[in-house]
């Protein structure tokens, strides 16, 4: 595309003349197919950013993955990272495409997992509340075999548990306590049912276990 | 009593139940538990043997039972020997497993008992051998409380 730029020289003090005169420069610019392509580019841009995941699924890739995933996928990320520190022209799109590419590797393993965590959870606790749902005493309810097995789970068996307590309810104070080192529960809230579940709730909310 | 009873999956838990012997009187949830009902609380989970639970009594003891028999006679009741209806008195019967407490069930007006069961629904039963099995146990442990 081109470009006219109009300079208007400056009139010489003893210059009589009335009459202006200009001196048209034309300035040539990148041209209409460099900004068209650049346009192409930007949106390309923002659609791959756009396809990257937020914050809550990032945390639920966290959570969902085994750790020998989670320190493959972490190789694999630096690898490429150090690759594309020293070839400048690998910025930005081809480090948009790989961190795409990636984060869609990485779903579907995490997908995979959640699937069969899922079901194994859910037999799980199937099984617990139908044995400990008519007991009120913790000793009983907390000590069932597949509660234990629950908390084997790991960390991955939060966000199920957080949706089971949301759910069906039950006593899983003592499993997420063990799970996650935390307890959001202020000691004057004990033994206020709802006011529990909410504080766990938020907690799972805050940190991305579940929306 | 042939109103709303137990589902047949609940009632897998307790044999003696039958469609004739009990009835639901409350929904589920699991706001409150047994001991809470029997201390006339419905919006709290009382349970000596976990720091989840509220616990409003002077006696803390490492044994569960013990607990909950002293919080009762911190509250006025006494020992007794049978759940039969008496005339001017409260009764709770405390049941008893293999693996020590198991439930409580409070006396009601007309000698039926009415229970919590756990995180599930409130019922009304005929006798304390409704809910007596693998699940409860024994109702081994009465009490009771001048009321009038």
């Amino acid at each position: 595309m081109t470009n006219p730029s109009i300079n208007k020289p400056i009139p010489k003090a003893d210059e009589s003349s009335s009459e202006e005169t200009y001196n048209l420069e034309i300035v040539k610019d990148a041209g209409i197919g460099y900004w068209q392509e650049y346009d192409v580019l930007n949106r390309e841009i923002q659609n791959l950013i756009n396809k990257l995941p937020n914050e809550h699924q990032i945390g639920l890739y966290i959570h969902s993955l085994q750790t020998s995933e989670l320190r493959d996928a972490a190789i694999s990320l630096l690898r490429h990272v150090v690759s594309a520190v020293k070839d400048p022209d690998l910025y930005p799109l081809s480090c948009l495409h790989f961190l795409n590419t990636w984060f869609s590797t990485i779903e579907g393993i995490v997908n995979r997992n959640v699937e069969a965590n899922s079901k194994v959870f859910k037999k799980l606790a199937n099984s617990w509340h139908e044995d400990t749902d008519h007991h009120s005493f913790a000793h009983l309810i907390t000590s069932h075999e597949a509660y234990l097995k629950i908390i084997a789970m790991g960390a991955i068996a939060i966000p199920f548990i957080l949706h089971d307590l949301q759910e069906r309810g039950g006593n899983w104070y003592a499993a997420l306590r063990a799970l996650s080192g935390h307890d959001p529960v202020l000691p004057e809230a004990q033994g206020d049912i709802p006011v529990m579940k909410e504080s766990w709730l938020r907690w799972g909310r805050n940190n991305g276990y579940i929306e | 009593m042939n109103k709303l009873a137990l589902s047949g999956k609940i009632r897998q838990n307790f044999p003696n139940l039958t469609n004739q012997n009990h009835f639901i009187t409350s929904p589920q949830t699991d706001n409150y538990n047994c001991i809470a009902w029997s201390f006339g609380v419905d919006n709290k989970w009382l349970d000596p043997t976990t720091p989840d639970s509220y616990w409003p009594f002077e006696t803390v003891s490492t044994d569960p039972l013990e607990a909950l028999v002293t919080a009762y006679q911190e509250k006025g009741y006494e020992k007794c020997d049978n759940p039969d209806l008496e005339a001017g008195y409260s009764k709770v019967a405390i049941y008893v497993g293999s693996e020590g407490l198991r439930h409580v069930a409070v006396q009601l007006e007309s000698g039926n008992w009415t229970s919590k069961l756990g995180g599930l629904e409130d019922i009304q039963h005929e006798t304390l051998g409704d809910l007596e099995g693998k699940k409860y146990g024994k109702a081994q442990i009465l009490l009771k409380k001048r009321i009038t």
